[in-house]
Formats: structure tokens, C-alpha cells, sequence
């Protein structure tokens, strides 16, 4: 593990989850920056991030436009995908996407997923 | 010999100058000469006559100049010549007649100009002549006869002729005339006559004597003394009185007659009139007056006479009363005619009053004369009332104010130029009211053609005018109705000759009435025939002559041309008008212009029948029915669905009605097709109704019939009309459509259950997933070395957290579906409101949108389920957070406040507002797209749950408030 420290941005509207979530990356020993919506975080810019954890279901910008956004600017930012909404996760997972998570997520699948996604 | 000698002049004449030339010759004298000259004298009148004066004068003149001439025997000669003419002139002045002396004379006396006799001749012979009226002939020469042997003034009256042969009324007056020749002595010398003589004269010789005069002049005449004693009385007045001189003095009492008693003329006396004579001439013995009076004395004849008497006394020397003289005139006849008269002007009169007129009389100067009785009583008026100050006539008071200028006009007119007046107008009667008058009057002339009076005759027409206004406004009424009725009038004589068109008529045919040249009744025929149509003519001439011959009444349909050329159909009718024998007097006609209706008629037919075809291929079943139910018509359409006509059905003892609804209606829908059919034929109410209906082929097919009565004027019901649609393709549609719909229900059921099972799970996995994320964390920083155990103890308590979070959810949702309250305690509602915007705070301050936040102070504390209020207010503040998201005004207002026996809690935001206010709170309503649409029908639930309201409102200008009320006395709902 270098001593640079990845930056991930976790963007949910539940502020528990983005709670719970900043305190997992963070015992990982990533640096968190949390955005409690989409503008939130197209506001502060993508400069610096090295991972993108967004939920889906959140008012305005949802997390498939978001994804769909940062992908235009960062083609090369990993994002992941997390939801509890069920019937989201099915269609996802139909359209075979891997970086994404269903809530209640395994934290730890999580952290491992990150770290290969960060993998150089 | 003598009087034969008298009656013919020439005769005498030749015989009396025989007689003086032998005188002459014989005597040798010229003194015969004196006989023919006084024969001469004695006829030779007017030229003759002063021939003869004038040469006796010449030959006195001759005689006396020879005689102062020429002295010795030529004077005796003159002288003796001279005596002789003066002897011829002395005879002559003689023997000349005086012709008022001589014998009877008869004068006319005319009414113009009296015609004075000339020449020689019998006067009674020239008025007896052929100027006298042949009627009046036999009395008039009666009357002079009478006049000529008794000496009594005779008058009459008889017509006689006028030059121009008109015949007047003129009055003959015959009188004696005597010589006088008094011989009193005479009268005594002849006592034994006892119609002549008096025993003794007496004192009343001078008397006597006046008697004698009178009667020479008179005829008849009578004296008597101072006592009224007769002492002469004209011997042929005794003879008419059959009365000698003894019987009218005889004493027929005791007293003498100027003591009151009675002599023996008195019995001659009418008993009506003795008194009075005996009276009156006692009076005048006594006093000397003269006597004067008038008395019927009885003549011999036994016949009373009228005589009028007078008596005049004689006096002596010395003034005292020596006797009386008088005599007596007939005037009977004067006495007959006055009374004629007067009977006459009393019946003239009585005429005039009786007369069913109003008779007047005016002065030539218009001043009113003489009103008669009648004018008097109709009109109220006198003399006076119409009488003006100066006399003149005023009519003011007599004629309406309307013809009073005229009426005086025409009178002034009339008054001066001597016109006849002829008025018209209004009078006015006594009882005030007015009626017509007419008014004629003409003047009545004098002789020379000027006025003297006016007599004028007013008569009360006012019926007749009255009549004739009401007949000429009858008449007129009548013309204008002829001319009115919308329809021609006409009028043929027997023969079939037009004589009469109504206005219309003519006005329709055009005709020029101004043409006088021709007769109408030609013009008449001429425009008939022109104007009847071609086609027609032969028809209708031959039929109007059928009915001219047979008196048959004629009806038919004709054309006729208008002025305009257009030829109008007509339907024409005549009938005879006969008098009482029933013969024909003439025909009335009577054309209706039947054009339009025929035309009408036609388009009627025609819209009928496209009316009718209509019906009967629109696809539609229709029928219609009697106001009973009974049907009288079926469409071919419905026909041919029934397979059988009206009548069909038709069987004894039911009505075609019931037989034909039980072979038509589905069994199981008749009871309820009777029942509503029935109904609507007993209330009149339109009739709807689904039901299946027999097709012929025995197949029911489902139809909608739909009846409704059709009404008249009245609003009576006349007809039912009814239409059927087949609708069995729209009952199957309707039915797989519910099927559909079930399904669809059932379907959206599942949906739902599924859709909040997501939705509980999300509300579920949200702490989960935070609690699965943070114990891991947890994990992980209790297994760095060194574990970061600070982290790990936050992180532990956020686990917890979470946790509980998660287990309320449970919990909420489980109350939500089991509606518990057990979670209810006394909390205040104030501090549930704090916390719910302590939980938003951090969402309001990232969409920067203001929470306010007003509580009414001392609000009591009421028992609720805490997390499920505080929920429903995250619920609404969440809401109104995101409705105001577009906005620029950003505040969300917060109230609550205590009205009566609720608290009320506003939350209000300025966002777009709501569309329906109502649906939002359907569940699965939403109109965010992350939304599940759960949280307001939650929300409501749980506000109803604890006995509140929840209810939306848009604001103006915008946005929305959300409002519930929960009430403060939830004891029983605590206790429940």
C-alpha cells in the first residue's frame, strides 16, 4: 500500500448511510469526501477523486446520471453503484454491471472491490 | 109698351123724334124738337153724350150772342132758339142717370186692383159672366138675386178668373140703393093694412120719419117710442118675421115692457140672446144711449137669422126723448162665416199643434214669431228663450255647439236673400239631450214679391240619421269585410253574368276599374274568361252551367291566372240566393286561393315521405304506440327483426300490448319491462330500459329501448314514440371489458403489495445498510493495531443507532397495518414539531430553504403516537422542501395554533402548488419519480388514526399547505 492516500466521494441522500460509509472507507484508510446529493458533488468537481461510490435513488441527479455524467469527464474514475432498491438491482445486474452494490451491502466485498478497482 | 120702348133705345129714339117733328110741323114751333133730345139724353153716353152737351152749349152760346147782335125780330127768334136749348139743357141735366142711384149695382172688390165696369150693360150679367169659377156661379147669382127682391145686403165669396186663367178668391158685396121719398101721412090713411100701420104716431112722427128715410136707403127700418113701443116697422120685415105691428107690441104680462116685462117681439128673439136685448134696450130707453146689438131673430121661414140692430132716439126741442128709429142687417152670413173661420183657424190651429212636426214662424227680419205646441214641448223653448235682447233670433239655447255657426250662418244667409233654409243638425231637446233635427223654412211673399214672413217646419230626423250612419257603417263594415276576407268574392245573375267582385278579386285578376266605356259585368266576363286556365275552361264552364240550370250548388278546382301572369289553383263555390218563391235571385261565390295549400300539401306529402323512409332505414328498431301502450306502427326494420306485423300477435282477450311483449321480451326481463313500461304510460315519464329481445330466429338479443310521449298543444299525450338499439355487441364488450377490469384490479393489487414491500424494504434497508456498513468499519478499527477503540466506540454507537432506526420502521409499519395505539402518551405536540425540524435542518439548509417556525404558547399536551406524528411532519416538511426546489421564495412556514377543541398545524410552502389537492393522498401517489407515493396516504392514515383531518390547499399566489388538525380531548381515544 503506497503512502498516498486514495480519495474516494461517496454521494447518498441518507445521511446515516453516507455516516456509516465515510467511517468504513475511512478504517480503510481512505480519505472520504461525502456529498449528500449529485449537484452536491458536481459543485465541488471531480479533481483529485480517485473512486466514486454514489447511490442511486436520491432526488435531482440520480446515481445512473451521475455515473453517466462523471464517465463524459472522468472515463477513467471508477464508480460504483449502490442501492436498496431491489428492483434497480435486478435490471443492473441484467445489464451485467460489476460495480455495484445492493444494500445491505458486505462492507468487506466492498473494500476489497475498491482496492481492486484502485489496483494500478 | 113704355118698358118695351125702354129696352130698345132706337126705337124710342125714332118714335119720340117722329113725335116732336110733327110737334114742330104742327105747332110751327121748334119745341117738338125736345122730345128726341131728351131721348137722346136719355141713352147717348160717353162721346155721344158730350156731342150733345156740346152742341146744346154752341147753340145756347150762338142763340145769346144773335140776341145781343141783332136787335128787333132776329132777337125774338134768338131768344125763343135760346130758350129752347136752355129748356134741352134743363132736361138733359134731368134725365141724365146718376149711376150710383140708379137700380141694383154689383161691385167687385179684388184682392189687387178692382176692376171698375165701364160702359153700358147689366152688371150682375158681367159678373156672372165666364170670369167666375162655374162652381160659385149658381151662389153668387143667388146671392145677388136674393139681394135684388129683398134688399138685404148680400156678400159672398167666389173664385174668379185671372188673366192667366188661375183662379182667386174675391168677395162680392151686394147692397140696395133707393130713392128717398118720405110720405107719413100716407101711412095713416090706410088703417085696415095691418102690416103698414100704427093706431096713432104719435110722438114718434119724427121718428117714423127717420124710419122711412133709413128704409129708402136701407130696405128695412122700424120706429118706436120712448117706451119701445113699434109704431112703424117696414111691412116687408114684418112679412119676413111673420109679424104684424100688434103682435110685436103685444103685452105678454102684466108690466109694461120698460118695467121688466115682456113684449111680443121678444118671442121672435133667439132664447139665447133675448135677456141680453130685452136688457140692453131697456138700459138705453132709460138712459137714451143708442142702441147696438147683434141677435138670432126668428124668421118665417122658422130659421133663426143673425141681425145686427141698431136704434138712435129722435128728440124734441127741449132734448126729451120723442121716439126711436133703427134698423136691422142680416149678417147671418158674416155671423156663419166668422164662426167657419174661427172653427177653421181653431182647427187650423189644432192641425199645426197636432202636426208630428215643429212648426215656427219668424218675422221678415228673422225675428221669431210663432213657435207651435210641439216645437214648445220637444225642445223646451219659447219665444223668449230664443229671442235675443233685441229680438232677433238667438239659437244658442236650441242647437248644438257644434252647428251653431253654420245653422246662424245659413239663416243670415237665408234672412237675406230670401233663399230657402234647409239645415241639418243637432237639436237640443228639452230633457238636454240632442237629436237630429232637419229644418226647413221658406218665405211667404206679399204681392209685390217682398217678405213677410218666414214659416219654417223643424222635424226630428234624427232615427232616420242614426239609421242611415248605422247602415252606412254597416255598409262600409260590410265592404271592408268583403274586401278583407282573404278570399274572392263574387256574385253572378241567374244567367251566370259576373255582376259583382270583391276587391281581392279584382285586385287579383288585375282589373282596370277605370275602364267606363264597358259595362262591368262585360269587363267582369271578359276577365274570367281571359284568366281561367286552358285546361280547365271546357270543365268548369260546363259544370257552372249544369249548376245554373239545376240550381245545384257548384264546388270545384280551377286554375286561375293572377295579374301577373301566374296561374293560381282555386277552389271555387256557389251557391243560389232565392226569394220566397225559391226562384233564383242570384249566385254567391266564393274562390279560396288553395295554391299554397296544395303546394303545402304536396311538400307535406313529400316531407311525409322522406319522413318515412327515414324511419324506416335507419338502423334502428322503432315503433310507435297509442297514449294506452297499444302499438300502431313498426318500423321494416323492426319487423323484419320480430318476423311478424302489427296484428300478428293479436288474440282474444288479451291486449296486443300484452301479447306482444310476451312474445318479444326475454322472460326474465319481462316482469321488469312491464313494470317500468307501465309506469311510464301511467305517469307520461319518458321509458329507458335494457332488456334482451326475441329476434325471429328465436335468438335474444340484447337491446336499449327508449320511449317518450309525444305531446299536443294541450299537452296531452298522443303518441308514444320508441326506438330499440341492438346493443348486444356493446353488452359483450361491456362485459369482457369488467372482466378486463377485475383482472386489471387484482393485477394492480399485486403490484401494489409488491410496490410497498419494496418500499418497506427500502425504508428497512437504509439503516441496515448502515449498520452492516458501520460494523464493519467497527471491525476493522478494532482490528488495526493499535485498534483505533475511539472510532470503534463512535462507530458502535452509530450501529446502535441505526439499529433502533431500523427496528422503529418495523415497528411503524406494524402499526400502520395493525392501526394500534399503543404508542400513545401525553407529549406536546410543540416538541414533536422541533424534532421533526431538527431532522430536516441539515436537508432545509442544503437546499437553503428557511424553516419557520410559529406555535401558539400554552398548547396542551395531547396523547399521540410520537414517531408517527413526528413522521407525518418529516413527511409534509420533506414535501414542501422539494415542491419549493424550483422556487426563488424559500420558506417553509411551520404554524400551530389552538382553534376550539382542535390544534391546528399548518405547514406551508411557496412551491408550484398542487394540481389536485385531493389525490395526493391516494397511496402510490406521486409526482416525484423517485417517489413511492406511500407518505401522504401514510400520513393521512395516521392523522385520521388519532381522530384528525388531513387536507391540502394551494395558497395564493402559490404554492401549497398541508393542514391537519388533531383534537385536544383524546381521552376516549387514550382509553380505547
Amino acid at each position: 500500500m503506497s503512502k498516498h492516500k486514495h480519495i474516494v466521494a461517496v454521494v447518498d441522500d441518507d445521511p446515516r448511510l453516507l455516516e456509516s460509509l465515510e467511517d468504513l472507507l475511512e478504517s480503510a484508510g481512505y480519505v472520504v469526501r461525502s456529498f449528500p446529493s449529485a449537484v452536491a458533488l458536481t459543485r465541488a468537481g471531480l479533481a483529485g477523486l480517485d473512486l466514486l461510490i454514489t447511490d442511486i435513488g436520491m432526488p435531482g441527479l440520480d446515481g445512473f446520471e451521475l455515473r453517466d455524467l462523471v464517465k463524459r469527464a472522468r472515463p477513467d474514475l471508477p464508480v460504483f453503484l449502490i442501492t436498496g432498491r431491489h428492483e434497480f438491482a435486478d435490471q443492473i445486474r441484467a445489464r451485467a454491471v460489476e460495480s455495484f452494490f445492493c444494500k445491505p451491502f458486505d462492507g468487506q466485498a466492498l473494500l476489497t472491490a475498491i482496492a481492486r478497482a484502485l489496483r494500478p | 109698351m113704355i118698358a118695351a120702348l125702354h129696352r130698345t133705345p132706337p126705337a124710342l129714339m125714332l118714335v119720340t123724334l117722329a113725335i116732336g117733328l110733327a110737334a114742330c110741323w104742327s105747332a110751327g114751333s121748334p119745341f117738338g124738337i125736345l122730345a128726341p133730345i131728351g131721348a137722346l139724353f136719355l141713352y147717348a153716353r160717353g162721346y155721344w153724350l158730350l156731342s150733345l152737351w156740346g152742341g146744346l152749349l154752341i147753340a145756347l152760346a150762338g142763340t145769346v150772342l144773335a140776341a145781343m147782335l141783332y136787335p128787333g125780330t132776329i132777337r125774338d127768334e134768338a131768344l125763343s132758339l135760346g130758350a129752347l136749348v136752355a129748356v134741352a139743357g134743363c132736361i138733359g141735366l134731368l134725365l141724365v142717370p146718376d149711376p150710383l142711384r140708379r137700380g141694383s149695382r154689383l161691385a167687385a172688390l179684388h184682392r189687387r186692383a178692382a176692376r171698375q165696369p165701364d160702359g153700358l150693360g147689366g152688371y150682375a150679367d158681367r159678373a156672372l159672366d165666364g170670369a167666375v169659377h162655374p162652381d160659385d156661379r149658381p151662389a153668387i147669382a143667388q146671392a145677388a138675386a136674393y139681394a135684388f127682391w129683398t134688399g138685404v145686403p148680400q156678400v159672398t165669396s167666389y173664385r174668379q178668373r185671372e188673366p192667366d186663367g188661375s183662379y182667386r178668391w174675391t168677395e162680392l158685396r151686394a147692397e140696395p140703393g133707393y130713392g128717398v121719398s118720405v110720405d107719413v101721412d100716407a101711412m095713416v090713411s090706410r088703417p085696415c093694412d095691418r102690416w103698414t100701420v100704427a093706431e096713432s104716431l104719435g110722438a114718434t112722427v119724427a121718428a117714423v120719419k127717420a124710419a122711412k128715410v133709413i128704409e129708402s136707403l136701407h130696405g128695412k127700418a122700424w120706429a118706436f117710442d120712448a117706451m119701445g113701443k113699434f109704431t112703424y116697422v117696414t111691412p116687408a120685415a114684418q112679412v119676413a118675421i111673420d109679424m104684424a105691428l100688434e103682435d110685436l107690441n103685444r103685452r105678454l104680462g102684466d108690466r109694461e115692457f120698460i118695467d121688466g116685462g115682456e113684449a111680443g117681439w121678444m118671442r121672435g128673439v133667439h132664447p139665447d140672446d133675448v135677456d141680453k136685448a130685452a136688457s140692453t134696450l131697456r138700459h138705453c130707453l132709460k138712459t137714451g144711449e143708442p142702441w147696438n146689438i147683434e141677435y138670432r131673430m126668428l124668421r118665417a121661414t122658422g130659421h133663426y137669422v143673425w141681425h145686427r140692430i141698431s136704434a138712435r132716439p129722435t128728440r124734441d126741442d127741449e132734448g126729451r126723448i120723442t121716439g126711436w128709429f133703427g134698423t136691422s142687417i142680416d149678417i147671418d152670413v158674416y155671423k156663419k162665416t166668422e164662426a167657419a173661420l174661427r172653427a177653421r183657424e181653431q182647427h187650423l190651429e189644432q192641425l199645426i199643434d197636432t202636426v208630428p212636426a215643429m212648426i215656427w214662424s219668424m218675422t221678415e227680419k228673422g225675428h221669431p214669431a210663432y213657435l207651435n205646441k210641439r216645437i214648445m214641448e220637444v225642445t223646451g223653448a219659447t219665444r223668449e228663450t230664443i229671442m235675443a235682447p233685441d229680438g232677433s233670433l238667438s239659437l244658442k239655447k236650441m242647437i248644438h255647439p257644434n252647428f251653431l255657426d253654420l245653422a246662424e250662418q245659413t239663416f243670415a244667409k237665408s234672412v237675406a236673400t230670401g233663399a230657402p233654409y234647409n239645415i241639418k243638425y243637432l237639436q237640443r231637446r228639452a230633457d238636454g239631450a240632442y237629436r237630429w233635427t232637419e229644418t226647413r223654412a221658406e218665405a211667404l211673399r206679399d204681392e209685390t214679391g217682398k217678405i213677410v214672413r218666414w214659416y219654417g217646419v223643424s222635424v226630428d230626423i234624427h232615427d232616420l240619421i242614426v239609421t242611415q250612419t248605422e247602415l252606412h257603417l254597416r255598409k262600409q263594415e260590410l265592404t271592408r269585410l268583403v274586401d278583407l276576407v282573404p278570399s274572392h268574392i263574387w256574385r253572378l245573375t241567374p244567367a251566370g253574368e259576373p255582376n259583382f267582385f270583391n276587391r281581392r278579386f279584382i285586385d287579383f285578376l288585375g282589373l282596370d276599374e277605370s275602364d267606363l266605356e264597358t259595362s262591368r259585368t262585360e269587363r267582369y266576363a271578359a276577365a274570367l274568361n281571359a284568366a281561367i286556365h286552358p285546361d280547365d275552361a271546357v270543365r268548369l264552364w260546363a259544370e257552372l252551367k249544369h249548376c245554373l240550370l239545376t240550381g245545384l250548388p257548384f264546388s270545384m278546382r280551377y286554375r286561375l291566372r293572377r295579374h301577373d301572369g301566374v296561374y293560381r289553383w282555386m277552389d271555387g263555390r256557389a251557391e243560389p240566393l232565392r226569394d220566397e218563391d225559391g226562384s233564383i235571385i242570384q249566385w254567391h261565390g266564393l274562390s279560396h286561393d288553395i295554391d299554397d295549400q296544395l303546394r303545402g300539401e304536396e311538400a307535406l306529402r313529400e316531407s311525409e315521405r322522406s319522413l318515412r323512409q327515414l324511419v324506416e332505414t335507419l338502423p334502428a328498431l322503432i315503433y310507435c304506440a297509442a297514449p294506452n301502450g297499444e302499438p300502431i306502427y313498426r318500423s321494416e326494420k323492426l319487423r323484419e327483426f320480430l318476423g311478424f306485423g302489427l296484428g300478428d300477435k293479436d288474440e282474444d282477450g288479451r291486449t296486443r300490448l300484452a301479447g306482444t311483449l310476451e312474445a318479444i321480451i326475454h322472460p326474465d326481463d319481462l316482469p321488469d319491462v312491464k313494470e317500468k313500461y307501465g309506469l311510464s304510460l301511467a305517469t307520461g315519464s319518458p321509458y329507458a330500459m335494457k332488456h334482451r329481445l326475441r329476434r325471429a330466429d328465436g335468438v335474444f338479443r340484447w337491446v336499449e329501448t327508449r320511449t317518450a310521449a309525444m305531446r299536443n298543444g294541450e299537452g296531452e299525450i298522443v303518441q308514444w314514440n320508441g326506438i330499440s338499439f341492438e346493443i348486444e355487441d356493446q353488452v359483450r364488450a361491456q362485459e369482457a371489458l369488467t372482466l378486463t377490469q377485475e383482472r386489471l384490479a387484482r393485477a394492480a393489487q399485486a403490484a401494489s403489495l409488491a410496490e410497498l414491500s419494496a418500499s418497506i424494504a427500502h425504508e428497512v434497508n437504509q439503516p441496515l445498510a448502515a449498520v452492516v456498513a458501520n460494523s464493519h468499519a467497527c471491525q476493522r478499527w478494532l482490528t488495526l493495531d493499535p485498534p483505533n477503540l475511539e472510532r470503534a466506540q463512535k462507530t458502535v454507537e452509530r450501529i446502535i443507532r441505526d439499529a433502533n432506526s431500523a427496528a422503529a420502521v418495523v415497528g411503524r409499519v406494524r402499526a400502520l397495518f395493525r392501526q394500534t395505539v399503543e404508542a400513545r402518551s401525553l407529549c406536546r405536540l410543540d416538541a414533536i414539531l422541533h424534532e421533526a425540524r431538527d431532522l430536516m435542518l441539515e436537508e432545509a439548509s442544503r437546499r437553503r430553504i428557511r424553516i419557520e417556525i410559529d406555535i401558539e404558547a400554552g398548547l396542551p399536551p395531547l396523547a399521540l403516537d410520537r414517531i408517527q406524528i413526528q413522521q407525518v411532519l418529516v413527511n409534509l416538511i420533506r414535501n414542501g422542501l422539494e415542491a419549493m426546489e424550483p422556487t426563488q421564495h424559500r420558506a417553509l412556514h411551520i404554524r400551530c395554533a389552538r382553534t376550539g377543541d382542535l390544534l391546528r398545524t399548518e405547514v406551508r410552502d411557496t412551491g408550484v402548488g398542487i394540481d389536485v389537492p385531493d389525490k395526493v393522498f391516494e397511496p402510490f401517489f406521486s409526482t416525484k419519480s423517485n417517489g413511492m407515493g406511500m407518505g401522504l396516504a401514510i400520513s393521512r392514515t395516521i392523522i385520521e388514526s388519532h381522530g384528525g383531518r388531513l387536507w391540502a390547499e394551494n395558497n395564493q399566489p402559490s404554492g401549497a399547505t398541508f393542514v391537519f388538525t388533531l383534537p385536544v380531548e383524546t381521552k376516549a381515544d387514550h382509553d380505547r
